[in-house]
């Protein structure tokens, strides 16, 4: 009887071995596991056997029954194994075809390099203060130390609007006034970020309109000195720790001494190229020492308190960085121009 | 201002170019360009040079004079000149110049040797070619006579130079024609420099050396040929003006010398009186004016000249030497004589008393006139001359005297006339010398750093300041009195103006760099500018492009948008000097211009979609007396592609952007920060006709109670679409940025989210069409109470088994405790109480119920 369960391993892994599919081994399962099947039969018939050599069968049954088990769960496992592998062999892509990409927004270039401006002179202690675009001339130019009919103001050509006395600011410095009003006689530190107009022609080198970013620090212990170190960390800031800067004796009627700020040039390093017209420098700011008469109108006195202020035109910062070579971009907004930033 | 630097070299030494340049720029005299006559230009300097010319070889263009002129033995039209050029031998030339003749003999020409660089004169452009032996019919020919084109001082090809004055032989050309000129940008407080001598100083007190100021006493003889006398009746305006006669004179073309002068300075030589005030202008900054004065004195009816500085009179004309009459108003300061004006104060004289060949006696005019006047009038009569210049920078009244002296001395010692005894001239206004006090305390204020006394006294002595020591307690704690020099005029305001002269000389590369010290105290930041900057930045995150637009624009394009404008009037701050209509105005819609910005993207640039935000002012009049007001507003243009189609075909290329992408942006917006979308208040009535009638609203958010209008949304009018020339469906919103600020809650605070399972349960709602979809959700979310967590609309429906004039709103609705996990029953319940409620209030039917 024994043999016969032997017999019934070697039919049920001969069986199992001609079961090349699931669905074979599932009838090989249904065949030999199932209520019916070949198992349940051979454990049936463990009542026709001697009591004696029962334990014996009944133990040899089991093994069988276990060896098969495994057998078909291990065959099982290989068959799952090839399906995926076949899956996987099938299931290749073409990874070169485009990924889906969804179009995000972006900010104006403006936008990105004002920040980063901004965010330099924050962490110098410079707080933004913004002013109004329409502005009384008297306090774009009169309060700045440019009474009527002062020839400097020829240095900015204006919108005038029709209302008699107002304008739209040629500079971001009537923002001043209001800034030390609001401050004195306590100390001050803020920069000054807004659109200012110029009546121009509009070319590829000049707009009527251009974002300009002022600062201003006013105290009992600001100095010249001061002014050049805040310029010089903003620039290395900025442009690379490996920057330098120049001052140039300028004029602005508001500050006093005035000077043009230089940074060597970023594309030839002051070897001199077509960016900075072969000179090795580029103009980035201008800058001086608030005049005595500008703290004054702003609410401080001069004998104890002094102060630098400094002027920027981002869409020029931008236009350095970018390489960008006509002004014209910005306002125009093309979405070709844009979506490089 | 252009200088001369052969001019410039007379009065002080010179340093290198490159150094004279590179310190100019520094210390404030920025140089804008450089124009070589011959000379060579170092080439770190090229790039300032606009045109580079031939350089004329000392040893290859020199001066020669014609001998005698054969004629060529095989060619009647070439002539063959013998020229002695200085060095001993005759050499003859071949020459088809027109403009010699063998009575041309003794004549000055300019020769150019084998090798010497200079503009092909056989070429129209100018083309810089070296000169190469050659044999002309077969005579060899090594040098050549040189035409004014081929040396680089004229455009035109108009023969060779024949030198109106003696050189001798051999004279290197460039020694005597051959100059620099460096022109030098003016900055409004340098007006000192507007002239040779003040740069003379400025150049002394940069490099060192003496200047060498020209002689000013003329010789005197004989007296005036007519009686003059001189009266200000203005001096508020007009502080000094004196005046001198020369008689026997002889109005002829300038010396060769002067000429070249005043065109190096970029004035045209007219004849040697004027010539030579010319000329003293731009030595001493002090225009002056000659008049004709026996036309005066023929003017004068008792043979007194009169002259009068006064303020012009209404109605009165005056012919100026351009020969144009013009209409005076009063404030125009005039010279005037018993007859009338007879010339335009600093600014342009008078045609009738003009000097001209004939004139044989001048009188010279050297006056002070206040620079504003002259600015104004200038401006006025759009009459800007070298002279009004001068004036409007200001010029002190005791610089009129000498510039006076110098012209007469010059014109006298020209030979053009005999400079008569005396001066005749009124003075009423004189100043005092001006003092200024300057500490050590307050240098070290400003500039940060001390500077020793004796470098301050150095620098102010260069400047030719006089200090004078009233305290020194040691080098470097001091004050002085620094007297000023009269024609200081830009030292204005005192300490600070010296201090930023001692810098600038200093040198400002010489300053450390430090930084502030010190805290501020109170900083306050900028709240307004941080809420800016986070809607920008949720707005790029909710995928839309920020632009910036101008904010000037038209009534035009606001009304694309805002139709209503300036119906009843001037709305718009409108400009009084606009570069073009389309730019005439101050925006007051936001979105009219991104709108345009988005159509030409869509239009011309070749977007197939465009999602634009821009976040700017509007600008507001806001009545006559107070401030405009300028609020900032976002604005939203949305059109075109919902979504580029993907290579695998979806979405289909249909799938355009419409009213619900607009609101889904500004819904996310609001959900973004920190609203409650669900208190937002669509006003479909937001009766704005440049939009679709069903398809707008205005948008306001329910806050504390009380209801915020924010701005409006809605689809663009099909006709303005049209307006544009756009045909595809565009959305637009605004929202005002201040009113949003206003309803975001200062506090967030966070829900608690539950640990319980939410459990989904759908109804689909039978309704009217005039239902809204918002009426529904509210009745639901009154049903349900606070175990609805979830609810969304998934499908509208209308067709077969939904009545015609009905719809069906499907929804689905996630219910969910905090503290337990539903059961069954209780959900049941409360759904039941939705359905319910739905049919009783909405007149709705359940679907599949
Ligand atoms: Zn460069």
């Amino acid at each position: 009887m024994a043999s016969s369960l032997d017999t019934l391993l070697s039919q049920g892994i001969e069986e199992l071995r001609l079961a090349l599919d699931e669905a074979a081994l599932r009838t090989w399962q249904t065949r030999w596991f199932g209520k019916t099947g070949e198992i349940s039969q051979s454990l049936k018939r463990i009542a026709q056997i001697p009591a004696a050599e029962r334990p014996e069968y009944g133990q040899k049954a089991n093994a069988v029954k276990e060896h098969l088990q495994a057998a078909h769960d291990a065959a099982l496992l290989v068959l799952q194994d090839n399906t995926l592998e076949n899956d996987l062999a099938k299931g290749g892509i073409d990874i070169t075809l485009p990924g889906r990409r969804s179009s995000p927004g972006r900010l104006h270039p403006s936008t990105q390099t004002l920040r980063k401006i901004l965010g330099i002179f924050g962490e110098l202690g410079f707080e933004p203060f913004t002013s109004h675009e329409v502005e009384e001339d008297e306090v774009n130019f009169g309060l700045l130390n440019m009474p009527a009919h002062h020839p400097a103001r020829d240095m900015w050509d204006t919108f005038h609007t029709t209302r008699p006395g107002w304008i739209l600011r040629t500079h971001t410095s009537p923002g001043q006034i209001h800034a030390m009003r609001r401050a004195a006689p306590g100390p001050l530190r803020v920069v000054l970020p807004g659109m200012c107009y110029r009546y121009e022609q509009i070319t590829s080198r000049s707009e009527i309109m251009f974002h300009q970013v002022e600062g201003l620090a006013v105290g009992e212990k600001v100095h010249l000195t001061d002014l050049k170190g805040t310029l010089l960390a903003f620039i290395q800031r900025l442009f690379g720790d490996k920057r330098k800067i120049r001052l140039r004796s300028s004029y602005f009627p508001f500050t006093e001494p005035s000077m043009e700020v230089d940074m060597d040039c970023i594309l030839c390093l002051g070897k001199g190229c077509g960016l900075c017209k072969k000179t090795g420098w580029l103009e980035i700011l201008g800058a001086g020492m608030v005049h005595p008469t500008v703290l004054k109108n702003g609410g401080y006195d001069p004998e104890t308190h002094s102060g630098f202020a400094f002027g920027l035109g981002v869409e020029r910062i931008v236009m350095l960085l970018s390489g960008m070579d006509d002004i014209r971009h910005f306002w125009a907004n093309d979405w070709r121009f844009l979506k490089q930033f | 201002m252009k200088i001369s630097l052969s001019w410039l070299r007379e009065m002080i030494p010179l340093p290198p170019l490159v150094d004279l340049v590179a310190r100019f720029d520094l210390a404030g005299l920025e140089v804008a360009s450089i124009r070589p006559i011959g000379t060579e230009i170092p080439k770190e300097l090229l790039p300032l040079v606009p045109e580079v010319g031939p350089v004329w070889a000392r040893d290859k263009v020199v001066f020669a004079k014609i001998l005698r002129i054969d004629k060529h033995p095989d060619a009647d039209r070439l002539k063959l000149p013998f020229v002695d050029h200085g060095t001993g031998e005759e050499k003859p030339l071949v020459t088809g110049a027109p403009n010699i003749s063998v009575g041309e003999s003794g004549q000055t020409v300019i020769l150019a040797r084998t090798g010497s660089v200079l503009f092909d004169g056989h070429s129209d452009v100018k083309t810089l070619k070296e000169l190469k032996p050659t044999k002309i019919r077969g005579i060899p020919s090594d040098s050549m006579l040189c035409s004014a084109f081929e040396l680089g001082l004229s455009n035109e090809h108009d023969g060779i130079i024949l030198y109106p004055e003696e050189v001798p032989p051999g004279t290197p050309l460039v020694d005597v024609l051959g100059d620099t000129v460096v022109e030098v940008d003016i900055l409004p407080n340098m007006g000192r420099c507007l002239s040779m001598l003040g740069v003379a100083y400025e150049v002394a007190a940069l490099f060192g050396g003496e200047v060498c100021v020209p002689k000013s006493t003329p010789e005197e003889s004989g007296a005036w040929p007519c009686q003059v006398s001189v009266s200000i009746e203005d001096s508020l305006h007009s502080e000094r003006y004196s005046s001198r006669a020369v008689t026997g004179v002889t109005v002829g073309p300038s010396p060769a010398w002067l000429q070249r002068r005043l065109l190096a300075m970029g004035m045209r030589p007219i004849n040697n009186i004027v010539d030579v005030t010319n000329l003293i202008m731009f030595e001493r900054g002090q225009p002056l004016h000659a008049f004709d004065l026996e036309k005066l004195a023929h003017r004068a009816k008792d043979g007194v000249v009169r002259i009068r500085v006064r303020s012009a009179q209404e109605g009165e004309m005056l012919k100026t030497l351009d020969g144009q009459n013009r209409l005076l108003e009063p404030g125009m300061l005039v010279i005037a004589d018993d007859l009338g004006p007879i010339a335009l104060a600093g600014v342009m004289g008078g045609f009738d008393t003009e000097v001209g060949t004939e004139t044989t006696q001048v009188l010279l005019e050297s006056a002070h006139f206040d620079p504003i006047r002259i600015r104004k009038t200038a401006q006025a009569l759009h009459l800007s001359s070298e002279a009004s210049l001068r004036f409007s920078r200001s010029i002190s009244a005791t610089q009129a005297g000498p510039a006076l002296d110098r012209s007469a001395d010059l014109i006298a010692s020209l030979g053009c006339g005999k400079v008569a005894k005396g001066i005749v001239e009124s003075w009423p206004v004189q100043h005092e010398p001006r003092k200024v006090l300057l500490s050590s305390q307050k240098i070290q204020k400003v500039l940060g750093i001390s500077v020793p006394l004796e470098r301050v006294e150095t620098i102010l002595h260069a400047l030719r300041f006089t200090p004078r020591k009233i305290r020194e307690s040691s080098e470097t704690d001091f004050e002085l009195e620094v007297l000023l020099p009269p024609e200081r005029l830009d030292i204005q305001e005192g300490a600070v103006d010296l201090i930023e002269e001692i810098a600038r000389l200093e040198g400002y590369d010489r300053l450390p760099s430090t930084l502030l010290e010190g805290t501020i105290s109170k900083r306050l930041g900028n709240p307004e500018n941080d809420f800016h900057n986070r809607v920008r930045d949720l707005m790029v995150g909710l995928g839309l492009q920020e632009v910036i637009t101008y904010s000037l624009s038209s009534k035009d394009t606001d009304r694309l948008l805002e139709p209503k404008l300036d119906e009843g009037g001037a709305d718009h701050i409108c400009l009084a000097n606009p570069i073009s209509p389309e730019r005439s105005v101050m925006r007051q819609s936001v979105a009219a211009s991104v709108l345009e910005i988005a159509v030409a993207n869509l239009k011309q640039n070749g977007a197939s979609s465009q999602k634009l935000f821009e976040l700017g002012r509007a600008y507001l009049p806001h009545g006559e007396k107070d401030r405009p007001k300028e609020p900032h507003k976002l604005a939203l243009v949305m059109a075109g592609k919902r979504t580029e189609t993907f290579w695998d075909g979806k979405p289909g290329v249909d799938e355009a952007i419409d009213f619900f992408d607009i609101k889904g942006v500004v819904e996310e917006l609001f959900s973004l920060l920190g609203l409650d979308i669900t208190q937002i208040r669509l006003d479909p009535k937001a009766g704005k006709a440049s939009l679709h009638p069903g398809r707008q609203a205005t948008l306001a958010y329910r806050f504390q109670g009380k209801e915020y209008t924010l701005g409006y949304l809605g689809e663009l009018h099909p006709r303005t679409g049209q307006k544009l020339g756009h045909l595809g469906a565009i959305v637009v919103a605004e929202i005002d940025v201040a009113s949003l600020r206003m309803v975001v809650p200062k506090r967030f605070v966070v829900k608690a989210v539950s640990r319980f399972p939410t459990a989904l349960r759908d109804v689909a709602v039978v309704v009217d069409e005039a239902v809204t979809a918002d009426a529904i959700a509210k009745e639901i979310r009154a049903a349900a109470g606070d175990l609805l967590t979830s609810l969304s609309l998934f499908d509208i429906y209308r067709g077969p088994g939904v009545m015609p004039g009905r719809k069906s709103l499907a929804w689905s609705l996630g219910y969910q405790a905090m503290d337990k996990t539903l059961a069954d029953k209780e959900i049941d319940k409360t759904h039941l109480k939705v359905e319910e409620r739905l049919v009783k209030q909405m007149g709705a039917t359940i679907r599949g119920r």
